[in-house]
């Protein structure tokens, strides 16, 4: 077995939806139910779910537009859905195998039958979730790379990918560490630059003093202001 | 019951009891679920025939098919299948006949299970 899943059973029978909920639970499976496809759409939108069983012949929305709708929406475009259907209604299950379903389930039903789609389905969710977590796993450190060359702060959260221990976490825990090295590198050059340029300043503002002591005028402004204060202290006016 | 045929297939019981678990208060439930079912069903086939309506009877013929037969109650699901497949197709030939075939069928199939279930 492949390890529980929750399983939205959508069927208009209540005896097959009582049958299917007993059988799945003894499997290990959390059991979702809907009494036609409007209310499977409901169900869909509220939580994940794993693996649809899928009736075809239901009131309100029968199979094929529950089937449909599923497939439109990216969302649930990936889940898998095991349509339900008599042995006799082969035409109503390739049918709904060419519109994506991806296998059927016989009946009455049979435990091992059922055990048998319902496990190859969850594993196959389970290896496409995986996929997807992946993909994304790689786009975050792709997206840091490219905000650490834009030289931005923030290069996002990197700790779940670099949690992994396959060749993706080797890579996002080397590339955490050379991006600190590079960031404090970055703070450290900009600091210099700026003690740099404070020296800078502090020269330009001694030679702009320079050139405003040494010159003919502020010196005759310096003799006048001796004088003054010659003047003020000896009270001599001549 | 008119004949030596098996009412309800055995097999099929144990299988259902297999699925679910071996408990023979939860299989006491489903009984009484395809019962109640199963009655309501006859009655709206037996009001489509009343009203030559071959569209509304497929639905009740195709839900008391798909239910005799996880029950085992396969001479009911074939009537049933019958039904349904000229309903689909327009046609109530001997329509009524069938019906009260399937609803005496459904009769000794209810005794058949009532047995299964004080076994």
């Amino acid at each position: 077995m492949a390890g529980g899943g929750r399983v939205l059973v959508v069927d208009d029978e209540r005896l097959n939806r009582t049958v299917l909920r007993a059988a799945l639970a003894k499997q290990g499976h959390d059991v979702v139910e809907a009494v036609d496809g409007r209310e499977a759409l409901d169900r869909l939108a509220e939580a994940p779910i794993d693996v649809v069983l899928l009736d075809i012949m239901m009131p309100v929305m029968d199979g094929y537009a529950t089937l449909a709708a599923i497939k439109a929406d990216p969302e649930l475009a990936r889940i898998p859905v095991i349509i339900i259907s008599g042995v006799d209604d082969v035409a109503s299950v390739v049918r709904c195998i060419e519109m994506g379903a991806t296998d059927y389930l016989p009946k009455p039903f049979q435990p091992a039958i059922l055990q048998a789609r319902l496990d190859a389905s969850l594993a196959s969710k389970r290896l496409r979730d995986l996929e997807l977590e992946y993909l994304e796993q790689v786009s975050r450190v792709t997206g840091a790379a490219a905000a650490l060359e834009a030289g931005a702060a923030d290069l996002g959260d990197l700790a779940s990918v670099a949690a992994r221990d396959d060749a993706l976490g080797v890579l996002a825990r080397r590339f955490e560490s050379m991006a600190r090295e590079v960031q404090a590198r970055e703070a450290s050059l900009r600091a210099q630059v700026r003690e740099l340029r404070i020296e800078i300043d502090h020269a330009r503002q001694a030679r702009q003093v320079a050139e405003i002591t040494e010159s003919d005028f502020f010196r005759d402004l310096s003799g006048r202001a001796a004088d003054l204060r010659r003047i003020i202290r000896d009270g001599d006016t001549d | 019951m008119s004949d030596d045929r098996q009412v309800v297939d055995p097999e099929a019981i144990d299988r259902l009891l297999e699925m679910t678990g071996g408990d023979p208060e939860f299989l006491r439930e489903l009984i009484t679920t395809y019962v109640e079912d199963g009655a309501a069903q006859l009655v709206a086939m037996r009001a489509a025939v009343d009203r030559e309506d071959p569209e509304a009877l497929v639905r009740p013929a195709h839900s008391l098919k798909s239910n005799s037969a996880s029950m085992g109650a396969e001479h009911l699901a074939t009537l049933c299948r019958a039904l349904e497949t000229d309903a689909r197709a327009g046609r109530l030939d001997g329509a009524a006949e069938r019906v009260a075939q399937a609803a005496a069928e459904f009769e000794d199939v209810r005794v058949a299970l009532d047995a299964v279930g004080t076994d």
